[in-house]
């Protein structure tokens, strides 16, 4: 809540040159809305796909634009190109685009996997666990 | 962080702005092994009553906060509001929309994340230069407006019919049925096929189980399903999302 341009965000867009607090906060916004826009398309790609498809969709999606990621902020590194830098915000909205296919599925998947009478056990398992990992991010 | 908000608790070290965002983890972890009884036992609508309930004291306290202290209560109070909210409303999207839209709605439900989120940002956008402690202390009253909706309108949802069922009261949930599946009519044979299903599942469920926190790794099944919720929650967490929230 206290937060304007999420901590981590704007470690990793100052690696790239950019450290203007007033143009961290624009993309943090950006992304915000852009993660909105395709987190929706992902809630209605649930007609459309089954569960396990999605989620690889997801998945495959992100280990390899986050390796294409890494690519282009080592470019940076080497050789303060600004059109790397570009490519590493670039990277940074696709990147999300397939997480958000893959975020609307966390209650859909676990009400589904659950029968009724542990499916408020099974919801609070996948809260602990969502918990836990967001504290060890920390 | 706000320039403002750290002025006005004398420069919290590192180690308390850690213990800090850590509250909100902590309260949840306090609330989590609670929220499925609650559930269970007063049902889907009041899981997100009382989490509601909770929130509104936690954003009083927070908003009213004159020291660290106060703050790092509010916050825990927030952490344990949520999970019976989240909890209660998946489940309830679950068990009482139309078969059809359920997995919509569901993710629907998740992705709405995405909303608070743009408006704390414009909001903060537009308070954080306040020169006086209304800087913080507005984005802190506003988180109050989504609890007031929902201790105010959830008096007038349906309860989940599965929920109801397992309470025997199979005539209440009939007529939810009939009302929000069947467009009023009471020999639909949608809602016949719903009713009858609903029954005989949660009677055979009910049977088979005690409906202890052991069960989930007493069979194969439940293993398996059990190992799911872990890795769904975990992965959803570890895949770079700090990016943003």
């Amino acid at each position: 809540m206290l937060n304007i341009s999420s901590y981590y965000l704007a470690k990793v867009l100052a690696t790239v040159g950019i450290t203007d607090r007033r143009k961290q906060n624009q993309i943090n916004l950006g992304l915000t809305c852009w993660n909105l826009v395709t987190g929706v398309t992902g809630a209605f790609l649930t007609k459309k796909l089954n569960r396990r498809t999605q989620y690889m969709i997801a998945f495959v999606g992100m280990t390899a634009v986050f390796a294409c990621w890494t690519g282009a902020s080592a470019d940076y590194a080497m050789t303060k190109n600004t059109q790397a830098a570009g490519a590493v915000v670039g990277m940074i909205f696709v990147y999300y685009m397939f997480y958000t296919i893959m975020h609307p599925l966390t209650y859909v998947y676990i009400t589904e996997v659950f029968p009724f009478v542990h499916r408020a056990k099974g919801v609070a398992l996948t809260q602990l666990f969502s918990r836990g990992g967001s504290s060890f991010n920390q | 962080m706000l320039m403002r908000w750290t002025s006005d608790f004398d420069n919290p070290n590192g180690a308390l702005l850690g213990l800090i965002s850590a509250a909100f983890s902590i309260g949840a972890v306090i609330a989590i092994p609670v929220v499925p009884y609650v559930n269970d036992r007063f049902g889907r609508k009041h899981s997100i009553t009382l989490g509601s309930a909770i929130l509104l004291v936690g954003v009083v306290v927070q908003t009213a906060s004159i020291n660290i202290a106060m703050f790092l209560v509010a916050r825990i109070l927030l952490g344990m509001g949520i999970p019976f909210c989240i909890n209660g409303a998946s489940q309830l999207i679950a068990e009482l929309t139309y078969p059809r839209h359920t997995a919509v709605l569901n993710g629907l439900f998740n992705e709405s994340w995405y909303v608070g989120a743009i408006i704390a940002a414009g909001v903060t956008l537009g308070t954080f230069s306040m020169p006086n402690d209304w800087a913080w202390r507005i984005p802190s009253l506003l988180q109050i407006v989504p609890s007031l909706l929902q201790v105010t309108f959830i008096w007038f949802i349906p309860e989940s019919p599965r929920w109801l069922v397992s309470r025997d009261r199979s005539e209440e949930a009939f007529d939810i049925l009939v009302e929000y599946h069947g467009e009023g009519d009471r020999d639909s044979a949608l809602v016949a096929a719903e009713f009858a299903e609903i029954q005989a599942t949660v009677r055979a469920e009910m049977e088979g189980s005690k409906r202890r926190w052991v069960e989930l790794v007493q069979t194969p099944g439940n293993r398996r399903r059990t190992l799911i919720a872990a890795c769904v929650g975990m992965f959803s967490q570890w895949s770079g999302n700090g990016l943003v929230s």
